[in-house]
C-alpha cells in the first residue's frame, strides 16, 4: 500500500472509531491553518543553520501543541507568543492546550489523518516516536553555526529524549517525581524532614500525622496515571522498575504493595477517585501531609493556596527496604516538531527561541528545575519573584531542595513500551488490594498476569 | 416523405427507454438532487467509515507495536470473547448501564409528564426548567455530578450527613456498591427529560372525551391512568425507548467524565474499552473489533426490544 494510500485509510478508520465512540465531534482547534510560507526556507536554511533565511519575511501559522494547563504555563505560552511576533512578524502561533493526558490521544489521531501540527512539548517520547510522528533532530544540532549545543544540557535529560540513537526532542526542564512533605504538619507531628529516610520513616511519619480529619498521606487513585506514577515514583527508591515483573524482582514489588497497604490506613477514603486536581486541593488545604508528585508542584497549588508552598518540601522517596539509596527519576520536558511537518526550518527556529535564556528561565521559574545549564539561577529566581509573588520564599526553598535531590539523588527515568495499558492493571489491584479484596500476594499475581500480557503482546 | 413516416412510427425500445427517464428525470430530478448532499455524506461519513471498521478489525493493527498491519482473520475476535477477562464484565456493565439507564428515566418521566401536564401555576416555567440538564453539556453535568458525588467535600454527603441518612463519608464513586447507582442516577437525570417531553407530546395527543367518559363510568384515577393513558402512550414510549437505548449505549462521555471507566475497568463499557483501545493503547486493530462487536450487540439489543414492545402498537 502506498504511503498516501495507507495514511487515507488509518486516518478514515481513526475516523470512523472515533465516530463510532461519540458521532461526529467538531475540531476546533486544529482549524486550517494558512501555511504561506516557509517552504522556500527549507531547502536553504538546511546548509547553513537558518542564517541565509531573511527572517522578517517568512511567513507561516505554527501549531504548537501545549500541555501547560495551570496558569503560569498557560500565561508563558502567551508571553512566548507575542515575544515571537514582535520578533517574526509574519509568523503566528496558534497554541493547542491540552492536558498531558488527552495530548498523545490527539496527536495519534492528528498524525495518522496527515493533519500534522508544527510544535509540541514532550515527556515521554517513546509512544509519538513509534507512531513515527517525531522529527530526529540530530542532523540540526550538528549543523554549523547552530547556537543549541548538546553539551548545553543537564546530563540525564538528553538521554530521555532520545531512542536508539536518535534525539526527538529539546530539553527544557529536568522533571521529577519526589515526595513533597508539609513540613509544617510534619513539625507538629514531632518529626522532621530529615527523619524520613525509609519507608517505614514515612509510615510513621504518615500514622502521626492522621488525626483531627487530617490525613498523612494522599496517593490519586482515581485516575490511572497517577495510580501507576505513585508507586511507580517509591519503586525506584526500592531499586525496582514497575513494569518489572521478574521472579528476582518479586520480593522488591511485594514490599512496595505492602508499602502502599501500610499506608492506607492514614489516607482519606475519597483517594479512591482521586485524580491529581483532587490530590493537589487536599494537600493544598492542609488535609493531607504528604503527596507524591514532582517539579511541577508549585505551578499546580499556587492558585489554590499560595501559603502551602511556604511549608512544603521536597525529597527524593525515601529508601524501601531492598532500595540501595533513595532516588528520584529524572525525566525532561522538552520541545520537538514533527517528521511531517511543513514549517520544520521555523520549527527549529522557535525550538531555539523556547530554548533561550528569556524563556527557559521563565519556564523554570514557573516550573522550577532547567534542563539547560546556561540558564541562570539568579534569572529563575527573579522570574519566580513575579510568578509567585505570594510564595516566593517557599519557592525559592523548593528551587534549592529540587536542586539538590537532582544531584544526589537523581537517577534517569526508564521509558516503559505499552505502560498506559500497564497504569490499569496496576489501578486496577492497588484499588483492589488497598480495599482489602485481596492480598498483597494476590496483588502482585495479577499484576504480574496482566503486565507479562501487555509485554507479550508488544513484543 | 419517407423521413415524416419515420418520425412519426412508434419509438424503438431505446428512445422509448430514453423517453422514460426524461420523464422520470423531470418528474422526480429535483428530488433527488435536494437528497444527492445527504446521501453523498451517509455514504462517505457512515457507511464507509463502518466498513473500514469491520475490514480493520480483521487485522492485528497496533500503531505502538512496530509490527505493522498484518491480516489477523478474526484473531481479534477469538481474542476478545475467549481470552479476554476483561470483556465480559465490560459486556455486562454496558447492559446495565443501557437497561439501567432507560428504565430510571422512564420512571422518572412519565409522572414528571403527568404532573407538567396538568394546569400547574407557572407550567411553562416548570417545563423549561425542566429541560435544563437535557440541554447542559454532557461533560460539564459530568464534571459537576463528581463534585457532587466527591467523598471528601461532596454535596450528596454532606446533606445525608445533615439529614443524619448517614454518618460517614460515602465514597460512591469508588464504592463497589454504590457506583454503579450513582452512575445510573446522574444518567438519568441527564436523560429524563427528553423522555417527558415526548411523554408530553403524547399526552397531548390522548382524547380528553375518553378519559371524562372513563371518569363518568367511575374509573379511579390509577385506572384510568394504567387502562387508558399508557397503552395510550404505547407507540411514543416505544419509539422513545428505542431512542434511549441506542443514545444510552453510545453516551460514553458521562462515564468517562465521572470515573474514567475505572477503577481498571470496572466501571467501563464498550464504548469507553473500545475508545480507550484505540485512542490511549493505539491497538486500531481490537479497537475496530471491539466497535464492530458493540454495534452487532446494540443491533441484537434493538431488535429484541422491537420484537417484545414493538407489536400490536396500533
Amino acid at each position: 500500500m502506498s504511503r498516501g494510500k495507507k495514511r487515507f485509510a488509518i486516518g478514515t478508520a481513526l475516523m470512523a472509531l472515533a465516530l463510532a465512540v461519540s458521532g461526529c465531534g467538531s475540531s476546533g482547534e486544529s482549524g486550517n491553518a494558512n501555511r504561506a510560507s516557509g517552504g522556500s526556507a527549507e531547502a536553504s536554511a538546511a546548509a547553513t543553520g537558518g542564517d541565509a533565511i531573511d527572517w522578517s519575511t517568512v511567513k507561516a501559522d505554527i501549531r504548537f501543541v501545549y500541555p501547560g494547563t495551570s496558569e503560569a504555563e498557560k500565561e508563558l505560552a502567551e508571553q512566548f507568543k507575542a515575544r515571537m511576533k514582535e520578533k517574526y512578524p509574519n509568523i503566528n502561533i496558534e497554541y493547542m492546550y491540552l492536558s498531558w493526558t488527552d495530548m498523545e490521544k490527539k496527536l495519534s489521531v492528528m498524525l495518522n489523518s496527515g493533519d500534522v501540527p508544527d510544535l509540541t512539548q514532550t515527556q515521554d517520547v517513546t509512544n509519538l516516536v513509534r507512531l513515527n510522528g517525531l522529527e530526529d533532530l540530530n542532523p540540526y544540532f550538528e549543523r554549523e553555526g547552530e547556537t543549541l549545543k548538546k553539551e548545553d544540557f543537564l546530563p540525564g535529560t538528553m538521554e530521555y529524549a532520545q531512542e536508539d540513537g536518535k534525539l526527538y526532542a529539546v530539553p527544557n526542564l529536568a522533571n521529577s517525581f519526589t515526595l513533597i512533605v508539609n513540613e509544617k504538619m510534619l513539625n507538629e507531628a514531632g518529626m522532621k524532614l530529615e527523619e524520613l529516610q525509609t519507608w517505614e520513616d514515612v509510615e510513621r511519619a504518615a500514622a502521626a500525622m492522621t488525626k483531627d480529619g487530617k490525613y498523612g498521606f494522599g496517593y490519586p487513585l482515581g485516575t490511572a496515571r497517577f495510580a501507576f506514577r505513585v508507586p511507580f515514583t517509591a519503586a525506584y527508591s526500592n531499586d525496582l522498575l514497575l513494569s518489572d515483573t521478574s521472579e528476582g524482582s518479586k520480593s522488591k514489588y511485594l514490599e512496595t504493595l505492602q508499602h502502599f497497604k501500610n499506608l492506607e490506613a492514614y489516607q482519606p477514603k475519597a483517594h479512591l477517585t482521586w485524580g491529581y486536581p483532587e490530590m493537589f486541593r487536599a494537600y493544598s488545604n492542609g488535609e493531607v501531609g504528604m503527596i507524591a508528585a514532582g517539579t511541577f508542584f508549585t505551578a499546580n497549588v499556587y492558585s489554590i493556596n499560595p501559603d502551602i508552598v511556604n511549608v512544603s518540601r521536597t525529597i527524593a522517596y525515601p529508601k524501601g527496604p531492598s532500595g540501595t539509596a533513595a532516588k528520584a527519576p529524572v525525566s525532561n520536558v522538552g520541545i520537538a516538531m514533527f517528521k511531517d511537518g511543513k514549517n520544520k526550518e521555523i520549527a527549529w527556529r522557535l525550538m531555539q527561541e523556547w530554548s533561550s535564556q528569556e524563556f527557559n528561565s521563565t519556564m523554570a521559574a514557573v516550573v522550577n528545575v532547567t534542563a539547560i545549564k546556561s540558564t541562570s539561577l539568579d534569572e529563575i529566581i527573579s522570574k519566580a519573584e513575579k510568578a509567585y509573588p505570594k510564595a516566593i520564599e517557599g519557592h525559592k526553598t523548593l528551587l534549592n531542595d529540587f536542586s539538590k535531590l537532582l544531584g544526589e539523588s537523581g537517577v534517569p527515568m526508564d521509558k516503559i513500551p505499552g505502560q498506559s495499558e500497564m497504569e490499569v492493571v496496576v489501578q486496577e489491584q492497588m484499588v483492589k488490594l488497598l480495599t482489602d479484596k485481596e492480598t498483597v500476594e494476590e496483588a502482585y499475581a495479577n499484576i504480574k498476569e496482566g503486565i507479562d500480557k501487555i509485554k507479550a503482546k508488544l513484543e | 416523405m419517407s423521413d415524416l413516416l419515420e418520425l412519426r412510427r412508434p419509438s424503438s425500445p431505446l428512445i422509448r427507454r430514453r423517453g422514460r427517464a426524461s420523464a422520470f428525470l423531470k418528474e422526480f430530478g429535483f428530488g433527488y438532487v435536494l437528497l444527492a448532499p445527504v446521501v453523498l455524506y451517509i455514504v462517505a461519513f457512515q457507511f464507509y467509515p463502518l466498513a473500514e471498521t469491520i475490514r480493520l478489525s480483521l487485522f492485528d493493527y497496533s500503531l505502538i507495536s512496530g509490527r505493522g498491519m498484518s491480516f489477523n482473520g478474526f484473531g481479534n475476535y477469538k481474542e476478545l470473547l475467549l481470552n479476554d477477562s476483561n470483556f465480559w464484565s465490560i459486556f455486562w456493565n454496558s447492559l446495565v448501564w443501557v437497561l439501567g439507564s432507560t428504565v430510571l428515566q422512564f420512571a422518572i418521566a412519565i409522572p414528571a409528564a403527568l404532573v407538567l401536564f396538568n394546569k400547574i401555576r407557572l407550567r411553562g416555567l416548570w417545563r423549561g426548567l425542566m429541560m435544563v440538564p437535557w440541554v447542559s453539556p454532557v461533560v460539564i453535568i459530568g464534571i459537576v455530578w463528581k463534585w457532587i458525588y466527591d467523598g471528601h467535600y461532596g454535596l450528596f454527603n454532606h446533606y445525608l450527613k445533615a439529614l443524619g441518612i448517614i454518618s460517614e463519608n460515602i465514597v460512591w464513586l469508588g464504592d463497589e456498591k454504590w457506583v454503579w447507582p450513582a452512575l445510573l442516577l446522574t444518567s438519568a437525570w441527564k436523560g429524563f427529560p427528553y423522555i417527558t417531553l415526548m411523554m408530553l407530546s403524547g399526552l397531548t395527543g390522548i382524547s380528553r372525551e375518553m378519559i371524562e367518559a372513563a371518569h363518568m363510568d367511575g374509573a379511579s384515577a390509577w385506572q384510568r391512568f394504567v387502562r387508558i393513558t399508557l397503552p395510550m402512550l404505547k407507540p411514543i414510549m416505544y419509539a422513545t425507548g428505542l431512542v434511549s437505548i441506542v443514545s444510552s449505549w453510545t453516551k460514553f462521555e458521562m462515564i468517562w467524565a465521572l470515573t474514567n471507566g475505572g477503577p481498571g475497568y470496572s466501571t467501563s463499557i464498550l464504548p469507553t474499552y473500545l475508545y480507550t483501545n484505540s485512542f490511549v493503547y493505539f491497538d486500531l486493530g481490537r479497537g475496530s473489533a471491539i466497535a464492530t462487536l458493540s454495534m452487532a450487540i446494540v443491533l441484537i439489543l434493538v431488535g429484541v426490544y422491537a420484537r417484545t414492545f414493538g407489536r400490536n402498537l396500533e
